[in-house]
């Protein structure tokens, strides 16, 4: 069961327009415990979780100690900051449903929304770019660690090397961006990715189809109740 | 002609092949600073970098595709702070064409015009979408100001320019730190005229 491209903008642009509008704290969990098996579908469950342990719990914790420290748990500020983080929960998994897109069908999707020539080139490697400067990353952090610079392997010890990882990092970044750019000149790799043929996806099965019904049921439900009241 | 051609090519195959990687600049600073939830955002060093080395149009063009793509993983109000990154883009383009970035105190100046520009812009996003919480370390310092007796409107955009002085400053001190110790033989070809303009290298 793929997404379409097509499908995909839909349930961003759709999805989020209902989610701004909404103010239901159990509208907003229905809808979400809709839309997380589609993700986890077309994911895994490990991003769900690593948003949750990165993103959501540090922040929901930060405002629980806010609370807590300054005696206002109970406020009407809390509940409000209980569906901002709702919302915010809801926007996510709606983004990583559009903007998650598995390798293969990564260059169909951008051609679809358009993309061509110098900006499709762009688009698909800003989409792999993160492993790129992770492993980088990784690399600089292995070779200091093998000089001795590091005494132990802590997450402090390793925020504290930003500054000796940054310099080589941003160096060598630009080392391969002189290398890539001399490489598909030659290749004329901008013409090619234009007529290149990668695998497609049917728009009009059923699981897409519901897709669609799904979100125009929701951003519908969110107008009609945002202006009748 | 021929000639002239081919190094627009060039030209254009370096910013093609630079713009995603600086996009991974924005992400890495972005995310470890998100991780941590301190109140400050270091995600656009990406972006006035190549603001810096290739023009505004480059530099707008890294921010909003960092953005988006952090918006996936880590921080998922980033995409509806876009606006915020081609102006900060625009702003270090015409500030380092005047030479904006070429001393200590020029760049700490130009840190604090972006840091206006940077509250400005983001506050009705921040006060209007959000309802004044974001999500990060600055949404505490905003409580915090609620809490002292401030208007949700006041909170937001006095968070947002303490929070954005800081930041704001120290993006440019280490974009400048970077640009002054990468090998000049590297960023010559860049060929930007901020770049001569900053004394990144000799004309």
């Amino acid at each position: 069961m793929q997404i379409h491209p097509y499908t995909r903008l839909a349930v961003l642009c759709l999805g989020v327009t209902g989610c701004v509008l909404s103010c239901n704290l159990l509208e907003l969990g229905i809808f979400e415990l809709i839309m997380l098996p589609i993700l986890i579908g077309n994911t895994s469950i490990k991003i769900v979780i690593i948003f949750f342990q990165y993103a959501i719990l540090p922040m929901m914790a930060m405002f629980f100690l806010f609370h807590l420290l300054t005696g206002s748990l109970e406020s009407y500020q809390y509940s409000h900051e209980m569906l901002i983080v709702a919302k915010l929960i809801v926007i996510t998994t709606l983004i990583q449903i559009a903007f998650i897109i598995p390798l293969k069908f990564v260059h169909f999707t951008f051609r679809k929304w358009g993309f061509k020539g110098s900006s499709l080139m762009i688009l698909v490697g800003s989409y792999f770019v993160w492993v790129d400067v992770v492993k980088r990353s990784q690399r600089i952090l292995i070779a200091r660690f093998s000089q001795g610079y590091i005494q132990n392997r802590t997450f402090i010890s390793k925020i504290r090397q930003m500054p000796f990882i940054i310099i080589p990092l941003i160096i060598g970044i630009l080392r391969t961006a002189s290398e890539r750019s001399d490489m598909w000149n030659r290749k004329d790799i901008r013409s090619q990715l234009d007529t290149a043929k990668f695998s497609e996806i049917n728009g009009k099965s059923l699981y897409n189809l519901s897709l669609y019904t799904i979100c125009i049921v929701w951003v519908l439900y969110n107008i009609l109740k945002y202006y009748s009241v | 002609m021929e000639k002239s051609n081919n190094k627009r090519s060039v030209n254009t195959s370096l910013k093609i092949a630079f713009i995603p990687l600086a996009v991974g600049i924005n992400l890495g600073i972005g995310a470890i600073v998100q991780v941590l939830k301190l109140p400050v955002f270091l995600d656009s060093v990406g972006t006035i970098i190549t603001a810096l080395l290739l023009g505004w149009k480059a530099g707008a063009t890294v921010g909003v595709l960092g953005f988006a793509v952090s918006s996936i993983t880590i921080f998922p109000p980033a995409i509806y702070f876009s606006l915020t990154q081609v102006c900060i883009a625009i702003y270090v383009f015409l500030a380092g064409n005047v030479g904006g970035f070429r001393s200590f105190s020029r760049t700490i100046f130009s840190g604090l015009g972006l840091a206006v520009l940077a509250a400005i812009v983001s506050a009705p996003v921040i006060y209007y979408l959000f309802g004044g919480i974001t999500g990060n370390g600055i949404s505490v310092l905003t409580l915090f100001l609620e809490a002292k007796g401030l208007s949700k409107a006041s909170a937001v955009i006095i968070s947002g320019i303490i929070a954005e002085f800081l930041d704001k400053v120290t993006q440019c001190l280490i974009a400048v730190y970077i640009l002054q110790r990468i090998p000049k033989t590297l960023i010559q070809q860049f060929k930007n005229k901020s770049l001569v303009s900053n004394n990144f290298i000799r004309e």
